[in-house]
């Protein structure tokens, strides 16, 4: 049977419950407890969060902007092996030296070959210095190679030269061809 | 369809430019001239070859050949050459230099090479050298050798990066050259060089015929090979290797170097401390031979023609095909006669040859020595 939905609702069907007389008052009083207890804030809290802030900035700063990040200087095989070498050489080029001074009295011919030994060295040094940059440029350890090589050679050569004088052999004053 | 075209495009360049590398130009001028230029180089650590200019005017050609390199790289290597220029009086002056050596060929690999250092021979042997003609020291002159010692082992490291610098000067003929070059290999195709002044320190000097009597060529620690030496000086310090294919009115001044010589001509004179020589020929009108020597290794083998000789000093000996001698053994340093050759009087007389020689050794090729009985 059709009924109008506006007087539907004119009768009252629900059971009306009437609130306690202090109901308004314990209301109140549960609410108040149920406040939660804020911490007091620390006046240096603020401070300490910059600080952290900034310590941490500045440590990945450090280890992204130095060297070793973006150039790992790890020796190439060849550096290595170059290593070894020079130390095998400069031993050589030491013993021979000290073989050559103690084979001759003129001073002139020992200041002469220390004044070579000392320029090649020297050009050694500038030698290393590119070959460091770049340890995988074959053409600096070339002549690295070659500078070591020279200077055992030189010294090996007038020890060779002082033997073949001071060999004994026939002696002659004037050789007339 | 169209964009399936671009794309292929794009892969093909891509893929080409791989193969065959990448050509970056460092630098490519002109410059003009007056008569009376000089032209100096100061060069540093980059190759130089020097070509005739048909125009009357200075040509600069720079580049440099890249395989395997990235942008980045190549850009860095490129940014290695510093170029200036700069005019003063009637000097135009180049320079290029660079931190790191440049070289004609050079690579760069990350793989494990093996390498060897082998030892240098141990000293030099008391052996008598072949002789070598005229003919033989230019065609040794002329050869194209690249003393790579790791070259076979790169040859097939394929991780291997290669660069390549083409760096042409050309310049008109009989233009005065300066050129100061430290760690630098220097070609000259010029069939003529007048009035060179070259002082180099480490590297390589390559040219033909040298002329004007204002030619000075100071070498260090270097090789140098040169057609002919027409007048001039030349100032050798451990120069490892000088190859010189005929010289006449010259001087040298060396010490610790070793030097051939394929002819000797008119007017030669050499002072010399501990260096190796070679005295291969003589012309047939050399007219006089001056050698002043000191701990010296000399290498002379005898003119065809008829010549005299004259050996003083002290403290040396000499090597015959026969015999070894010792002559004149004082060492209070002395200078007296050692060995007398008065010219025969047959056939057409060459010249006089003198050494001024002190605790040397010669090797007298072709000549034996009887000694007198007493």
């Amino acid at each position: 049977m059709k009924r109008d939905i506006r007087k539907l609702f004119n009768e009252d069907d629900f059971e009306s419950k009437k609130l306690p007389k202090n109901h308004k008052i314990e209301f109140v009083e549960k609410l108040k407890l149920s406040k939660t207890i804020r911490p007091k804030k620390s006046p240096f809290g603020l401070f300490l969060k910059i600080a952290a802030s900034l310590a941490l900035l500045i440590t990945v700063g450090y280890y992204a902007f130095s060297e070793p990040f973006f150039k790992p200087k790890e020796q190439t095989t060849l550096g290595l092996q170059m290593q070894q070498i020079e130390q095998q050489y400069l031993v050589k080029i030491d013993n021979e030296w000290q073989k050559f001074i103690s084979s001759t009295t003129d001073t002139k011919l020992i200041n002469k070959y220390k004044e070579k030994l000392d320029n090649l060295n020297d050009n050694y040094t500038e030698l290393s210095k590119s070959f460091k940059e770049d340890t995988n440029n074959i053409t600096a350890l070339e002549d690295l190679i070659k500078n070591l090589q020279t200077r055992l050679q030189l010294l090996k050569n007038i020890q060779d030269h002082m033997k073949i004088l001071n060999e004994k052999k026939k002696t002659y004053e004037i050789i007339t061809l | 369809m169209r964009l399936l075209l671009y794309k292929s495009l794009i892969l093909f360049l891509t893929f080409t430019s791989l193969i065959f590398g990448q050509k970056e130009i460092v630098l490519k001028k002109s410059f003009n001239l007056d008569s009376e230029n000089i032209l100096k180089l100061d060069l540093k650590n980059v190759p130089l070859t020097i070509l005739e200019s048909n125009d009357g005017k200075i040509h600069v050609d720079f580049s440099m050949e890249f395989k395997g390199f990235s942008k980045d790289e190549i850009k860095n290597e490129v940014a290695k050459v510093k170029f200036n220029k700069d005019n003063s009086d009637n000097i135009i002056s180049l320079s290029f230099k660079s931190d790191t050596r440049i070289s004609n060929y050079a690579f760069i690999t990350n793989s494990p090479l093996s390498v060897s250092f082998p030892d240098p021979p141990n000293g030099l042997k008391n052996k008598m050298s072949l002789k070598k003609t005229k003919s033989d020291v230019l065609d040794e002159i002329k050869l194209k050798t690249t003393d790579n010692i790791f070259k076979e082992q790169i040859k097939n490291d394929k991780s291997a990066k290669t660069q390549k610098a083409h760096f042409y000067i050309s310049i008109p003929k009989y233009l005065m050259l300066r050129i100061e070059a430290h760690e630098s290999n220097i070609i000259s195709e010029l069939d003529v060089l007048k009035n060179l002044i070259l002082t180099l320190d480490v590297g390589l000097f390559k040219g033909n015929r040298l002329i004007g009597s204002r030619t000075s060529i100071s070498a260090n620690n270097a090789s140098l090979k040169i057609v002919q030496l027409d007048v001039g000086g030349l100032a050798l310090s451990n120069v490892n290797k000088c190859l010189i294919g005929s010289i006449k009115n010259a001087d040298i001044t060396s010490e610790l170097s070793k030097i051939e010589i394929g002819e000797i001509q008119e007017n030669v004179k050499i002072q010399d401390f501990n260096s190796e020589l070679f005295l291969y020929n003589f012309s047939d009108n050399f007219k006089t031979f001056e050698l002043n020597a000191e701990y010296s290794k000399v290498n002379f083998y005898q003119p065809e023609n008829d010549f005299s000789y004259l050996a003083i000093g002290n403290n040396t000996v000499n090597h015959f095909d026969n015999i070894t001698v010792n002559m004149q053994p004082n060492k209070k340093g002395k200078k007296v006669k050692m060995v007398k050759r008065k010219k025969k009087g047959i056939g057409k007389y060459a010249g006089h040859i003198l050494f001024d020689i002190v605790h040397g050794v010669i090797y007298s090729h072709s000549e034996t020595f009887k000694p007198n009985k007493k």
